[in-house]
C-alpha cells in the first residue's frame, strides 16, 4: 500500500531526534527532556506526543493497541490506529497481550504488562508542578535542586480541608527517588500499575515538547505522608457485564430515572474476564 | 565562654550603576545575638539586607558564614541551590509585608507546614502539631490554623509570618521593618511577642528598621547607616544613650522630642 | 447498551460524510483556488502567516478543505509543512530593497521616498455594498492612476533619528544561527528570534489583544507608541548554499513590515532614548505586524531593566499561548472522553458528601 507519506509519517531524521530524546529520558528516569515537536495532522492536545513516540519507535513487526479511557473503541483510539494503518501499514490489535506497542491515554490496561511490551502514554500537561507555580524558568529549577516542598503542601491543605488527599487522577509519583513525576490523566487507581513494571513507559507530550521515561523495574512512588498513606480506589459494586471486583469500573446512566450501572474501563479486560468465565 | 560567630562581614560594598547602594560595611554576628542596622529611608539599610540574604550580589566584600554542619564557607561563592536551600530552611526572613513572605493561596497551617516541608518532615500530625505550636508561640489562635491568611489582620499575618519562619528552627533570622506596616497599638504587641520569643529559643536576628523603638526594645548591637556607609556602631545602649556622630546624635535627639 | 463506547470507527465515518454534505448542501458551483487567492487575498495571507509556510495556491487549499475555519486551515497547512525537508535558511531578507506597495510613516510628515497609501480599507467608508450580493463577472482591473515609484530602495525612515543618536541601535548578529522554534523546543529566557518567530506565526487575534492591552495601559510604563514606518511590498528572497560560496535568489515573497517607536524614560546613568518594537508577516497583514511590533517592545521590557507587571511583558505568558495550533488544540480536547477521571472525581465527592454528612470526621 501506498501512503504517499514516510513510513509512521515522520522523516527520519526526526525520528531519529526523537529516539534520541527517549534514550536520554530513559537514561534520566522521570526527567522532562524537551524536544523539538512536530506539528501532526492530529490537534495538539489530542495525543500528538504520544503519537511522535511511537512513530519514532513502530517498526513493521509491532502489534499496536491504541485505548483512550481504558477502551480500544473510543473514537480518538480508532482515529490513532486509523493513522497508524494508514501510514505504516502494521497490524493492529485489541488484546493487551498480543500487543508489543500500546499507546494510552487516561488508564493503564488492567492486565499486567510484560518486559517485551513498551507503553506510550499521551501526555497533557508534563509538569507535575505547572498548577502550583506557572514560570516554568522556576519549575526546572525546582526540578533541578529537587525542591519539592510546594508538592507535599498541596497535599497537606487536601488532608487539612477534607480529612484526606482528593487527587484522584493524574495523581503525582516520584520516580527512581529523584524526580517528581506526572503519570498523566491516569486514575489513581492505575499508579501502583507503573512501580516496578516490566515494560518500558514512554511519555510524550506533543504540545508543550517534552519527552520522558520510566525505565523497566524502576520504583515509583505516589507522593503521601508516613500517617496518611496513599489508597486507590475503590468500588461497593462490581462489573455488570464480567463480575470484576478487582478492575477500575465505569459508571453508566442506564434510564432517564438516573438508574446507573458499573462496568470496566478496560472493554479487552472485561471481554476476557467475560471469556474466562464462561 | 565561647561564643560561636556565625557571620563575618567584610569591606561589603554594593554599587548600583554608579550610585553607592552600601560601601565599606565591617561586621561580625555572633550565636544568639541581635543586630540592629538603622537609618532613613535611602541609607543603604535594605540594600546591605539583600546583600545579606543573598537576594543581590554586591559588587564587592566578603561574606564567612559558619553553618551547624559544613564549618565556614564563603557565602557569595556559594552555589544558587545552597543559597536557596539555606533561605528555605536554614534562614529565613521576615518581610515588611507579611503578604510577600506568605502564600496567600494556602492555609496558615500550609504556610508553615511549607517551610518544615522544605527539610523534608513528611509527617501530616508533626506539620500539624508544629504548626499549631507556633501558631500558639506567637499568639495566634491556633484554631485558625486552617483559615487563609487573607481572613486574617495586618498584625496577624506578621505573626504567622514569623511563626512559619521560627517554625524551622533558623540559624539565622533577618527582619526588614517587622512592624513597619501597622497600627501603633499592634506594633507594641508584635515586639513583645518577639521579645518572649527570643527570650525562649535564643535565636540570632537582624533587624533593619527606620524605628529606634524598636532597637532600643529588642537588639544588642547597632549599625547607624547614613548615604550607604555605616557611621557608628556598638552596643545599643551605648549608642543610643551617648550617641558619637552628629548624625546619630540628630536621631537620638528627633527622637526624644516625639 | 452504552453507545459511546462502542462503534467509534463507524460514528468517524458518519461524521466526515456529514461534514463533506455541509459543504455540498444545495449543490453550488465549487469556488476554484484561484477565485479564493484572489477574492479573499487576506484570509489566505492570514494562513499562510500563522500557517508558517509560504504557499497562497495551498493556503486558498486549505481554506477550501477548511470551509473557511481559519483555524482549522492555519492547521492543515501546519501539519503539511511538518512533512516538508529543510533544504537550506535563507539569508535576512533586506527590506529596504523592495518594490513597494504601500508605505506610511506617522512620525514625519515627509519621507525621502514619498509616503505611499497603496491599497488599504483605512479610508474606505465600512458600508456594506450591495452591489457585490450579486456581480456578475469580474473583469480584470486596469491599471488606473498607477503611478509606480521611482525608488528602487526604501531605507528604514526611523533610521535617520540614528544620526542623533536618538534611537537604540538593532544588535546586528546575523551570523548566528537563528533559533528554529519549527525545529527546537522553547527556551527560557527566550531570545528575540525566537520570539519574533512565535509572533510571526501567533494568532492576530491573540497579538491584537495583547497589543491593545498595552496601550490602554496594561503595558510598559506611560508610553504611547508612534508608527515609525511602515511598509507592505516584495522582496526577493536569497540563499547561500556552502557550495556555492555565493547567494543567488530562490524567488520573492510579499511581506508587510512595521517598525514602531516607543520610548524608555531612561535613569540616571542612561539618558532617554527612543527603543523600538519590529514587527514582520508574510504577505499583506498590516495589523498584525503592527500587533507585534507593540509586542516586541513589551518583550524587551526585561532586557530594559523596567518592571515586569502586565501579561504582555512577560515571555512565558506571551509565547506559550500566542500559537492558535496549540491553543486549539488543547481547548477542543477536553471534548476528548474524560470518564475514567471524572469517575474519580464522582467517587470522591460522593465519599467527602458522606463523611460530612454522617458527621464523621474533620
Amino acid at each position: 500500500m501506498k501512503t504517499g507519506f514516510n513510513f509512521a509519517y515522520l522523516d527520519e531524521a526526526t525520528k531519529r531526534m526523537i529516539r534520541r530524546k527517549i534514550l536520554k529520558a530513559v537514561c534520566i528516569p522521570g526527567y522532562q527532556c524537551p524536544f523539538g515537536g512536530r506539528e501532526m495532522p492530529l490537534a495538539y492536545g489530542w495525543g500528538t506526543g504520544g503519537m511522535q513516540v511511537t512513530a519514532s519507535i513502530i517498526g513493521k513487526q509491532d502489534i499496536l493497541k491504541v485505548i483512550d479511557q481504558g477502551a480500544d473503541d473510543t473514537t480518538n483510539a480508532v482515529s490513532i490506529k486509523n493513522f497508524f494503518k494508514r501510514v505504516c501499514n502494521i497490524m493492529t490489535t485489541d488484546r493487551t497481550t498480543e500487543a508489543s506497542l500500546i499507546q494510552t491515554r487516561h488508564r493503564i490496561p488492567e492486565t499486567t504488562l510484560n518486559k517485551d511490551q513498551i507503553i506510550v502514554y499521551q501526555v497533557p500537561q508534563p509538569e507535575p508542578l505547572r498548577k502550583l507555580e506557572p514560570k516554568e524558568k522556576e519549575t526546572r529549577k525546582l526540578h533541578a535542586y529537587k525542591e519539592y516542598a510546594l508538592m507535599h503542601v498541596k497535599l497537606y491543605e487536601e488532608i487539612s480541608q477534607f480529612g484526606s488527599v482528593i487527587k484522584t487522577w493524574a495523581y503525582p509519583v516520584e520516580t527512581n527517588n529523584r524526580y517528581i513525576t506526572d503519570p498523566t490523566p491516569i486514575p489513581k487507581f492505575d499508579n501502583p500499575k507503573m512501580n516496578n513494571m516490566e515494560a518500558l513507559q514512554l511519555f510524550g507530550a506533543g504540545r508543550e515538547k517534552r519527552i520522558y521515561a520510566i525505565p523497566p523495574y524502576t520504583k515509583v512512588k505516589s507522593l503521601d505522608f508516613d500517617d496518611h498513606p496513599f489508597e486507590i480506589q475503590t468500588w461497593d459494586e462490581c462489573c455488570s457485564i464480567c463480575g470484576s471486583t478487582k478492575s477500575y469500573l465505569d459508571e453508566i446512566i442506564i434510564n432517564n430515572e438516573g438508574k446507573k450501572n458499573f462496568i470496566c474501563s478496560d472493554t479487552d479486560f472485561c471481554k476476557s474476564n467475560l471469556e474466562k468465565n464462561k | 565562654m565561647n561564643i560561636k560567630k556565625i557571620m563575618h562581614v567584610e569591606n561589603l560594598t554594593h554599587f548600583y550603576g554608579n550610585q553607592i547602594g552600601c560601601k565599606g560595611i565591617n561586621f561580625d554576628l555572633y550565636k544568639g545575638e541581635i543586630l540592629g542596622i538603622v537609618g532613613e529611608s535611602g541609607s543603604g539599610k535594605s540594600t546591605l539586607l539583600k546583600c545579606l540574604s543573598g537576594e543581590i550580589s554586591p559588587s564587592a566584600g566578603k561574606i564567612n558564614i559558619s553553618l551547624d554542619q559544613g564549618g565556614v564557607k564563603d557565602f557569595l561563592s556559594l552555589p544558587e541551590q545552597e543559597k536557596r536551600q539555606l533561605m528555605r530552611s536554614m534562614w529565613g526572613i521576615v518581610h515588611q509585608n507579611p503578604r510577600d513572605g506568605l502564600n496567600l493561596r494556602i492555609s496558615a497551617g500550609g504556610n508553615i507546614a511549607e517551610r518544615l516541608l522544605n527539610v523534608s518532615e513528611k509527617n501530616y500530625s508533626f506539620l500539624r502539631n508544629t504548626g499549631k505550636y507556633w501558631m500558639e508561640k506567637t499568639e495566634m489562635d491556633s484554631d485558625r490554623i486552617d483559615e487563609f491568611p487573607l481572613s486574617f489582620s495586618g498584625g496577624m499575618q506578621q505573626r504567622l509570618q514569623i511563626s512559619k519562619i521560627l517554625s524551622s528552627n533558623p540559624q539565622i533570622v533577618f527582619m526588614d521593618e517587622p512592624t513597619g506596616g501597622l497600627d501603633v497599638s499592634v506594633q507594641a504587641k508584635i515586639l513583645d511577642t518577639i521579645k518572649s520569643i527570643v527570650r525562649d529559643i535564643n535565636v540570632t536576628m537582624i533587624i533593619v528598621t527606620h524605628d529606634l523603638a524598636v532597637v532600643r526594645f529588642l537588639t544588642d548591637k547597632l549599625l547607624v547607616m547614613k548615604d550607604g556607609i555605616v557611621v557608628e556602631t556598638g552596643l545599643t545602649d551605648r549608642v543610643l544613650d551617648d550617641p558619637q556622630h552628629s548624625y546619630t546624635q540628630l536621631l537620638t535627639s528627633s527622637i526624644l522630642q516625639v | 447498551m452504552y453507545v459511546a463506547v462502542k462503534g467509534g470507527e463507524k460514528a468517524i465515518k458518519s461524521s466526515l460524510k456529514l461534514l463533506e454534505k455541509k459543504r455540498k448542501e444545495t449543490g453550488t458551483k465549487s469556488i476554484e483556488i484561484n477565485q479564493i487567492k484572489e477574492q479573499l487575498s487576506f484570509a489566505v495571507d492570514r494562513v499562510i502567516n500563522e500557517g508558517s509556510l509560504y504557499d497562497k495556491d495551498l493556503s486558498a487549499l486549505a481554506i477550501k478543505q477548511s470551509q473557511g475555519d481559519l483555524v482549522e486551515a492555519i492547521f492543515l497547512l501546519r501539519a503539511y509543512r511538518t512533512t516538508l525537508e529543510r533544504y537550506a535558511y535563507s539569508t535576512a531578507i533586506d527590506t529596504s530593497k523592495i518594490i513597494i506597495k504601500r508605505r506610511i510613516s506617522a512620525s514625519f510628515k515627509d519621507i525621502p521616498g514619498g509616503q505611499i497609501l497603496g491599497p488599504t480599507f483605512d479610508y474606505s467608508h465600512r458600508l456594506l455594498d450591495f452591489s457585490l450580493m450579486k456581480e456578475d463577472e469580474i473583469n480584470s482591473y486596469e491599471n488606473i492612476n498607477n503611478q509606480e515609484p521611482k525608488n528602487k530602495e526604501f531605507p528604514s525612515v526611523i533610521d535617520y533619528l540614528n544620526n542623533e543618536n536618538l534611537l537604540e541601535q538593532e544588535i546586528n548578529n546575523l551570523n548566528d544561527n537563528p533559533f528554529d522554534v519549527t525545529r527546537d523546543p522553547m527556551k527560557f529566557p527566550a531570545s528575540r528570534d525566537q520570539w519574533m518567530q512565535i509572533l510571526a506565526r501567533g494568532d492576530e487575534g491573540f497579538l491584537l489583544g495583547l497589543s491593545y492591552s498595552a496601550i490602554r495601559g496594561f503595558g510598559s510604563k506611560g508610553t504611547h507608541p508612534f508608527v515609525g514606518e511602515i511598509k507592505y511590498g516584495i522582496v526577493d528572497i536569497f540563499i547561500s548554499p556552502d557550495e556555492l560560496g555565493f547567494e543567488i535568489c530562490i524567488g520573492e515573497i510579499e511581506i508587510s513590515e512595521c517598525q514602531m517607536i516607543d520610548q524608555f524614560a531612561g535613569n540616571k546613568n542612561t539618558p532617554p532614548q527612543f527603543t523600538r518594537g519590529y514587527g514582520l508577516t508574510f504577505g499583506y497583514n498590516e495589523r498584525k505586524s503592527m500587533a507585534i511590533s507593540i509586542v516586541d517592545r513589551a518583550l524587551k521590557s526585561e532586557g530594559y531593566g523596567e518592571e515586569i507587571k502586565f501579561p504582555i511583558q512577560d515571555q512565558e505568558f506571551v509565547l506559550y499561548h500566542a500559537d492558535n495550533v496549540e491553543a486549539q488544540g488543547f481547548v477542543t480536547h477536553l471534548k476528548l472522553p474524560h470518564y475514567v477521571d471524572f469517575q474519580g472525581e464522582l467517587n470522591l465527592i460522593r465519599k467527602l458528601r458522606n463523611e460530612i454528612l454522617q458527621g464523621k470526621k474533620l
